[in-house]
């Protein structure tokens, strides 16, 4: 019969209930087995005496005849088969009790793991929302964006001609659609409201493979020029505006002024963040007469494309043809096309791809304070493995395997991962709502960080291996140690070199973690206070913003415009306590940049040069209310309107580039009014030079600037600019009450102070500095208490060796010095090492810098140097006890 | 002579399920019937016997129940289940199989 190892499916009715008992009901068996064994040996007894013998004799008589009784119920009880469950248990039973021996020890490692699992599972769950969630659409591998590209502009939006071509000329796209933001007044349930609409071509919706909800999107026939006016709802304006009304379909709705009608419902659940606030959508195609067709082909108005790659088909394959296709259109349109090329890129990319390497170095970082952390547990761990090495060593002696103590280390070292990963998780739950708010704003996709299945699964993976690194470490002490030499010493373990080492090791490792991680917040830390110091050009305090949107018919009309305009200035300025106020509009819908030319003294206007500028109209008063100085000449007034030859102001980048040593004013250039134009026919002389401004001083790209006379309103907004001497937030009911007056119908919107405004550049930034300089913290934290672990170990080692230099009359100068000759190396070292660390990693982190080199020396060595003195702080307290040592008492030991 | 080790594997589980094949015994009339049977020739001490019987139980083919002996005293009976009888038949045919062939053989050799 051979041995039957495996047990058939059919036999689990028998032997199933038998595990279960074995396993929950020990005690009674065992009791059993002691009663069964018993009864045998009595009834054989019985037998001899009534064969004759004494009850003694026969006592003795059936002991022999049965040989070994407690092997016979060792073996009875290994056949159960659950013995490994119940060393588990057994393991488990101990490791607890171990634990709850040494609360203070078992508190450090605890919490230590808590703050290392607990910021892990944090971010992690910003990077799992963010970067690992697909997108929300059917194979959102296989989307593209498509973008125009010249020398001048390295991104433009795509002009609708180039669409048209790019759509029938390529063949590596399945589908492909335009999507243009553009925003209006609703008159809808409540007070007017501005919103955003996406204008998008018929193609988009099934390109992205996005179905209504209700109803149909655009069919290819409403998406023709002056077709009937149409919309699609998101499904959130739905439910907002009309309550999920599905008799809303065939209903009119005004949208500034004009009635379109609606023919779908459309969800925008999880779409990326730019598409996000858009309420509803209009066919794009409609507008071809006005910004499509090929007179309109240098019409760049901030449409971009999104296509779908055909199966099987690269983004090599697409990059490549649609540079082909580039060329052709370059060829058969050189004025328009000359230079430009289409960028191709992952869909993915553009969602996430600002943030993925600022999250990527989070991630790392936090990855670190784990190691570090793991570090710590493994130092303190070994301290008291050594400590509990005749422990060890009795229960070797007792006849417990090799194997069998390495398994209850790692049992006691995985039951502290794991009740310490699970605290990490409670402080995740209460972080991480906190984070996921402040990075709501910030990060695409943010509104998707939860702590969901894979964040537990991470963190339940992370806190195993968490366990398994630092338990590996005292095991192999532990092991490493003669029991024999164990049960000489009763005493403190002799600081042997070896445990040193270990811990000595562990101790530079965490330095030189800690440092890599300082280093990387004081490079960003300091890369803020550049751009916080940055002089943006303009100032500002008290300076208070909002939106007007002038889509409305009633503003068709450029006098009707200009003449409100005007009146608001002038009511604006008037209120009590401004100093100065003002409208700036910029030139376009989508953006505002235009191209222009800059007079160099030839006579051709076509022989200039074409570059782009930022163009936006300003009525007087904006400049002061932004303070911007004015270099030379005079500034804009109402009266540069209509009736006078075009004039300008130019900021100093533009007048020095071309115009280099000579003076500005009288010189002239020729702006592409209305935007698109490729013949630039008129001149406008330039009469003032200001300060450049710079909104984003983060951004490279700084393009030239020039401000044209208040009657140039072509982008249908403006943002009205008023500053206070005060606390311009008040100012806030006053300026609401001043446009209501002139019209009930024209709401202020996206109204904040200046200052919030322009945070917006910066809040990105502050949030990464916030966090690193967090996880650094804790970092130089962990590593000194790393350092402190060590020497405190060394001084309770050298105890013995400390009194009696105290007793031989060595000085408390010699001892400090004793102890800084132990640690100062390590500091050393680990700083070094840190150091070295950190050069390497000038790729990663240049990206993310600014204004400051990623080897800046100062940084390194302030955060080097701090990072020393927080070391060699952590020595104070073994010092000081190494001080108290009473060298009669060590004699006495003695 | 032999000790339990020596039995060719398994043989003992054979006998036990045999034995308590035809009755429910306990394990000291076990060990009784096993010497009587088989007539001292397979010396199986008590304490191999336990585990034995241990595995058995532990593996679904024989149930014990706690009845009283003869001499009266609560003692633990073992039967045979459904699964250990069928288990016997197939095992006891390999074994006369088994048996059979191997004394073939050495016939064949004496021959």
């Amino acid at each position: 019969m051979p041995a039957n190892n495996t047990i058939p499916p059919e036999r689990w009715v028998y032997t199933v209930p038998l595990r279960l008992r074995a396993l929950f009901r020990r005690q009674q068996l065992d009791q059993e087995l002691d009663e069964e064994l018993q009864a045998h040996l009595e009834e054989m007894a019985q037998q001899y005496v009534d064969s004759g013998m004494s009850a003694e004799e026969a006592h003795y008589a059936a002991l022999r005849e049965f040989g070994n009784v407690e092997l016979a119920k060792q073996e009875c009880r290994d056949t159960r088969k659950v013995l490994w469950m119940q060393n588990l248990q057994e393991d488990l039973r101990f490791s607890v009790r171990m634990l709850r021996k040494n609360p203070g020890f078992t508190a450090v490692a605890l919490l230590t793991i808590a703050l290392g699992i607990g910021v892990n599972t944090a971010i992690f769950s910003v990077v799992n929302a963010v970067l690992l969630r697909p997108l929300p659409f059917t194979e959102p591998k296989r989307l593209v964006v498509l973008r125009e590209s010249s020398p001048d502009l390295p991104v433009m939006s795509v002009s609708l001609a180039n669409l048209a071509d790019w759509q029938s000329m390529n063949t590596v796209f399945e589908n492909m659609g335009g999507f243009r933001r553009v925003s209006a007044i609703l008159v809808g349930s409540g007070d007017p409201r501005r919103i955003l609409i996406g204008q998008v071509t018929s193609g988009l919706f099934p390109t992205l493979g996005v179905a209504p909800i209700l109803g149909h999107t655009f069919s290819g026939e409403e998406d023709r020029p002056s077709a009937a006016p149409v919309v699609v709802l998101s499904e959130r304006c739905w439910k907002r505006e009309y309550d999920r009304d599905p008799a809303i379909l065939g209903k009119q709705i005004q949208l500034s002024g004009h009635p379109y009608t609606v023919t779908g419902v459309v969800s925008t659940e999880g779409f990326p963040p730019y598409w996000q606030p858009m309420e509803m959508f209009t066919p794009l195609g409609r507008l071809n007469t006005d910004i499509g067709g090929d007179e309109h082909r240098s019409y760049h108005l901030g449409t971009s494309v999104y296509a779908r790659l055909k199966p099987g088909v690269t983004l090599g394959q697409a990059r490549a043809e649609m540079v082909s296709i580039a060329r052709l259109l370059e060829q058969e349109h050189p004025k328009t096309n000359g230079g430009q090329i289409v960028l191709v890129q992952p869909l993915w990319e553009q969602v996430v791809g600002e943030v993925s390497r600022p999250l990527e170095l989070l991630m790392g970082s936090v990855l670190l304070v784990l190691l570090i952390a793991c570090a710590n547990v493994a130092s303190l761990l070994t301290s008291r493995a050594m400590v509990r090495r005749r422990e060890l060593a009795i229960r070797g002696a007792l006849g417990a395997g090799a194997a069998r103590l390495a398994a209850q280390l790692l049992c006691e070292t995985t039951l502290l991962a794991l009740i310490g990963g699970s605290l990490g998780l409670l402080a995740a739950f209460l972080v991480t709502p906190v984070l996921a708010h402040h990075a709501l704003s910030l990060v695409p996709r943010a509104e998707g960080i939860s702590i969901d299945r894979s964040v537990l699964a991470f963190t339940f993976i992370a806190s195993l291996c968490t366990g398994i690194i630092f338990g590996v470490v005292p095991a192999f002490a532990a092991y490493g140690s003669n029991p024999a030499e164990a049960f000489k010493d009763g005493n403190a373990p002799r600081a042997g070199l070896s445990r040193i080492g270990i811990r000595s090791l562990l101790a530079v490792a965490e330095l030189a973690m800690a440092l890599v991680l300082l280093v990387t917040a004081g490079l960003t830390l300091k890369s803020l206070y550049h751009l916080l110091q940055a002089d943006l050009g303009m100032s500002t305090d008290g300076v208070m913003t909002g939106m007007l949107n002038f889509s409305n018919a009633r503003y068709a009309d450029d006098e009707k415009l200009l003449a409100f305009m005007t009146e608001l200035q002038q009511r604006l300025s008037a209120l009590p306590g401004v100093t100065a106020a003002g409208l700036q509009s910029p030139q376009l819908q989508g953006g505002s940049q235009i191209s222009f030319h800059a007079d160099n003294g030839s006579s051709s206007i076509s022989s200039g040069e074409d570059t782009y500028a930022d163009a936006s109209s300003v009525t007087p008063g904006a400049f002061q209310a932004l303070g911007i100085r004015m270099l030379h000449g005079r500034s804009l007034t109402w009266s540069d309107d209509a009736s006078v030859p075009p004039v300008c102001i130019v900021d100093d980048s533009l007048a020095e580039r071309y115009w280099p040593g000579e003076d500005a004013i009288g010189k002239r250039v020729a702006l592409a009014i209305p935007p698109g134009t490729t013949e630039h026919p008129v001149w406008w002389t330039v009469i003032g030079v200001v300060h450049r401004v710079q909104t984003d001083p983060a951004d490279s790209q700084h393009l030239p600037e020039i401000f044209l006379p208040p009657n140039q309103v072509a982008g249908g907004r403006a943002i009205v600019l008023v500053q206070s001497k005060t606390d311009p937030a008040v100012l806030v009911p006053e300026m609401r009450h001043v446009i209501q007056s002139l019209d009930p119908d024209l709401p202020l919107y996206n109204v904040m102070s200046l200052s919030d405004l322009l945070d917006e550049n910066v809040a990105p930034r502050r949030l990464i500095v916030m966090l690193l300089s967090t996880f650094a913290g804790i970092a130089l934290l962990l590593a000194g208490l790393g350092v402190y672990g060590v020497m405190a170990y060394m001084i309770t080692g050298r105890t013995r060796e400390i009194g009696l230099r105290l007793a031989l009359g060595a000085s408390a100068r010699d001892i400090v010095r004793l102890i800084l000759r132990q640690a100062v190396p390590l500091v050393l070292a680990g700083a070094a090492i840190g150091v070295a660390v950190s050069l390497s990693l000038k790729r990663p982190l240049t990206p993310l810098l600014l204004g400051v080199s990623a080897t800046d020396s100062w940084t390194i060595a302030a955060v080097a140097a701090l990072l020393v003195v927080v070391a060699l702080l952590a020595c104070c307290i073994p010092i000081r006890k190494a001080m108290s040592i009473d060298p009669v008492k060590v004699l006495y030991r003695e | 002579m032999s000790k339990p080790a020596d039995l060719v594997q398994g043989t003992l589980d054979l006998l036990l399920l045999k034995i308590v094949a035809l009755e429910p015994l306990n394990g000291f009339a076990i060990s009784r019937r096993l010497k009587q049977i088989s007539g001292d020739v397979l010396q199986v001490s008590d304490g191999s016997l336990y585990p034995a019987l241990h595995k058995l139980e532990e593996e679904g083919l024989i149930s014990a129940e706690w009845k009283l002996s003869e001499n009266n005293r609560r003692a633990k009976f073992y039967s045979l289940t459904r699964l250990g009888r069928k288990h016997l038949e197939t095992e006891a045919e390999n074994w006369g199989r088994l048996s059979s062939a191997i004394s073939r053989v050495v016939k064949l050799k004496e021959a």
